[in-house]
C-alpha cells in the first residue's frame, strides 16, 4: 500500500502552539483549525502528499463524530469511549497512514494542534503537553487511536474492527505501554484480545489481571517465539497465562476484595 | 543479553544458514547491512538457504523422533516497534534437510532498523521425550539475527525540502536537524533534517548524493560533519542522556550513544562534556577530524 505521508509539524512549532492553545476558549480554536502551517513539512519519503480536500473530509468526519458524543459540549463519559472506538476505526480506515509513517510524531503533532484543535483539546481539557505535541505516541489523543485500531484490526474485511472495544482505554494504555516488548506482536495482541472476554476471573480485578498476565507473556517470550505459533496454540498459551494469573492473584485477595473487584 | 533456556537446547551446529540476499532487477545481490534506496513503497524479496539436522535437533534437544519441529522467520522493526511472522515451515526428522527461506515484504509497516529472526522452534512434543526436553509449542531450539539499516538516504534521516522563510528558522540557513527529546523513541521518526530550498546547491547535492560531483561531495561532507556535530552536542547537553543506559533498539538514545561511540571512542561522556566546555575550538576539530570532514574520497 501506498502510504498517504502527512505534514509533520515541527517541535519548536507544536510547542508555541500547545502554549497558546492552553489558555483558547474552545471557540476560539474552532477559528484556529487548518490545513496547513507554515511550520509543517512533508518528509521527502515514499508515499504521495495528503490533499488538502482529504483532510478536510478527515476533519469533518471527526467532528461530526465529536459532534454525536456532545463536542463542544462537555457530554458524558461513556461518549467520549464511544468517539474514541469510532475515530481508532475511521483514521486507520481512511487517513491511508501505513504503520512506519504513523509512528513519526511530529505528524500526529499536526493533527492536534493544526487540523483538530477544537477537537483535540474537547477531547482532554488542559492537556499535559503529551497528549498533543506527540512526545509519547501512546498518550497522544489521535495517535494512540489510530494504533489501537491497528494493532487490533483482523486481517479479514468483514468485522475487522470488531476486537476494537475489547479493552478498556486504561487496558489498552497497558498493552500499548509494552508496545516495544509485547504490544508490537499483532498475533499476540489480538490474541489477548479474543481470549479476554472468555477468561473466568475468579474475583480477580481486570486491571490487575492484564498487568500480570502481560508480565507472564513477557517472561515466557524470552523463550518461547510467539509468531511460530498458529492462531489455536497461541490463544491456550494466553489464557493458560491468564489461569495462571487468576489462580496465583485470587489467593491474595480476600473474598470480600474479589466480591467488590466483580462490579468494578 | 545471553537468555538462560530451561530446557535442552542442541548444539547450535544443527542448523546452517546461510547468506541472505534479495532479488534486485538483473537477479539477486547479498543482502547489504544498508538499504539506501529503501521507502514504505518497497518491497523486499528475500531469500535464504539453510540446512538443518533435523533428526539430530531432536535427539540432541531430548526430543523424540517424531516431535514436530518449525523453522520460522520473525520480522521486526525498530521505527514501528511491530513484529511478525515472514515465513515458516515443517522441519522432517532427517538431517541434511535443505530449506530455502523465502518471503516478500512489505514496506508498509517498516522503518529503522529492520531485524530477521530465524527461529527453529518445537511446533508439538510427542511421548518418549526427556524430562529436561522442550514441552511448550513455540520452545526455541534454535535462532539467531540479522538486522539491516533502512531508509539509510545518505544522510540516514527522512529530509524534508522547504522554504526556510516560511519556518522558524533563519532564512538564509541552509539546514536544520530537528532532533526530539524523547530518549527512547524511535531516532528515525524522532529526526528530520530540514533544508532550505532557498539554498540551491545544497538541495541539488543531496538529490545526487547517490553520484556526487567533487563540489557536491564537499557540500555532503559539510552537511555530514554538522549533522554529526549536532546529534553529538544533542547527546552532550540532553540532562537525561548517560553512556551506561542500555536505551532500546533503534532509539533515539541508543543513535546518540552508537554515534558518540563510534566518533570518541577513546572518551568517555564526561571528558567530552568537559572539553566542550573549556575548549570549544579543539572540541569543533576533534569533530570534523573523527568525521573526515572534507577529506578527498
Amino acid at each position: 500500500m501506498t502510504s498517504i505521508l502527512y505534514p509533520r509539524l515541527l517541535d519548536r512549532a507544536a510547542r508555541e502552539l500547545h502554549q497558546q492553545y492552553s489558555h483558547a476558549t474552545l471557540e476560539q480554536l474552532q477559528d484556529r483549525a487548518a490545513f496547513a502551517h507554515r511550520s509543517a513539512v512533508f518528509a521527502a519519503t515514499g508515499g504521495r502528499r495528503v490533499t488538502e480536500d482529504e483532510l478536510r473530509d478527515l476533519r469533518n468526519r471527526i467532528v461530526k463524530a465529536a459532534e454525536n458524543a456532545g463536542f463542544p459540549g462537555e457530554g458524558r463519559r461513556a461518549d467520549r469511549a464511544s468517539f474514541d472506538l469510532e475515530v481508532a476505526q475511521l483514521l486507520h480506515e481512511r487517513s491511508g497512514l501505513v504503520a512506519a509513517e504513523a509512528s513519526v510524531r511530529s505528524l500526529w503533532a499536526f493533527f492536534a494542534l493544526v487540523l483538530l484543535p477544537d477537537v483535540s483539546y474537547w477531547r482532554y481539557p488542559s492537556p499535559p503537553a503529551d497528549r498533543v505535541i506527540g512526545t509519547d505516541i501512546t498518550r497522544h489523543v489521535w495517535g494512540r487511536l489510530w494504533w489501537r485500531a491497528h494493532l487490533l484490526a483482523l486481517p479479514q474485511q468483514v468485522e475487522r474492527y470488531r476486537l476494537l472495544d475489547v479493552f478498556g482505554e486504561a487496558a489498552f494504555d497497558q498493552i500499548f505501554a509494552r508496545r516495544k516488548s509485547l504490544g508490537g506482536s499483532r498475533v499476540l495482541i489480538r490474541a489477548l484480545a479474543e481470549t479476554w472476554p472468555s477468561i473466568d476471573r475468579g474475583g480477580v480485578n481486570d486491571r490487575q489481571l492484564l498487568r500480570d498476565v502481560l508480565k507472564r507473556l513477557l517472561r515466557t517470550s524470552v523463550i518461547v517465539e510467539f509468531e511460530a505459533l498458529d492462531e489455536d496454540e497461541l490463544r491456550r498459551q494466553v489464557a493458560e497465562a491468564a489461569a495462571e494469573t487468576v489462580a496465583f492473584l485470587a489467593e491474595d485477595t480476600p473474598l470480600s476484595g474479589r466480591r467488590h473487584a466483580q462490579h468494578e | 543479553m545471553s537468555r538462560a533456556f530451561p530446557f535442552l537446547r542442541p548444539p547450535g551446529d544443527v542448523v546452517v544458514a546461510g547468506l541472505w540476499s534479495r532479488a534486485v532487477i538483473d537477479g539477486t545481490e547479498e543482502l547489504p547491512r544498508e538499504l539506501p534506496d529503501w521507502d514504505y513503497d518497497t518491497v523486499l524479496s528475500i531469500h535464504r538457504p539453510v540446512q538443518v539436522d533435523g533428526l539430530r535437533a531432536r535427539r540432541l534437544s531430548g526430543l523424540a523422533d517424531d516431535a514436530e519441529l518449525d523453522l520460522t522467520v520473525r520480522w521486526a522493526a525498530s521505527n514501528s516497534a511491530l513484529r511478525g511472522r515472514a515465513w515458516r515451515t515443517a522441519v522432517p526428522p532427517r538431517d541434511g534437510v535443505e530449506l530455502n527461506i523465502e518471503f516478500d515484504l512489505d514496506g508498509d509497516e517498516l522503518g529503522g532498523i529492520l531485524e530477521f529472526h530465524t527461529v527453529l522452534t518445537l511446533r508439538r512434543s510427542t511421548g518418549g521425550a526427556s524430562a529436561a526436553a522442550a514441552r511448550r509449542p513455540g520452545s526455541v531450539l534454535w535462532n539467531d539475527k540479522f538486522s539491516i539499516l533502512l531508509q539509510g538516504d545518505a544522510i540516514l534521516f527522512p529530509l524534508a525540502i522547504a522554504d526556510f522563510h516560511e519556518l522558524p528558522y533563519p532564512t538564509k540557513a541552509s539546514w536544520y536537524l530537528e532532533v526530539g527529546e524523547d530518549l527512547e523513541a524511535a531516532a528515525l521518526g524522532s529526526i528530520l533534517l530540514l533544508a532550505n530550498e532557498r539554498r540551491e546547491i545544497v538541495v541539488k547535492a543531496l538529490a545526487v548524493a547517490g553520484s556526487p560531483t567533487d563540489a557536491d561531495r564537499r557540500i555532503l561532507s559539510t552537511l555530514r560533519t554538522d549533522v554529526q556535530r549536532t546529534l553529538i552536542e544533542r547527546a552532550l547537553t540532553h540532562e537525561d542522556f548517560a553512556d551506561d543506559v542500555d536505551y532500546p533498539t533503534g532509539s533515539l538514545g541508543a543513535l546518540l550513544a552508537a554515534v558518540l561511540r563510534t566518533t570518541f571512542p577513546a572518551f568517555t561522556l564526561e571528558a567530552l562534556r568537559r572539553e566542550r566546555l573549556s575548549e570549544p575550538a579543539l572540541f569543533t576539530s576533534r569533530i570534523q577530524d573523527a568525521t573526515n570532514f572534507l577529506a578527498a574520497p
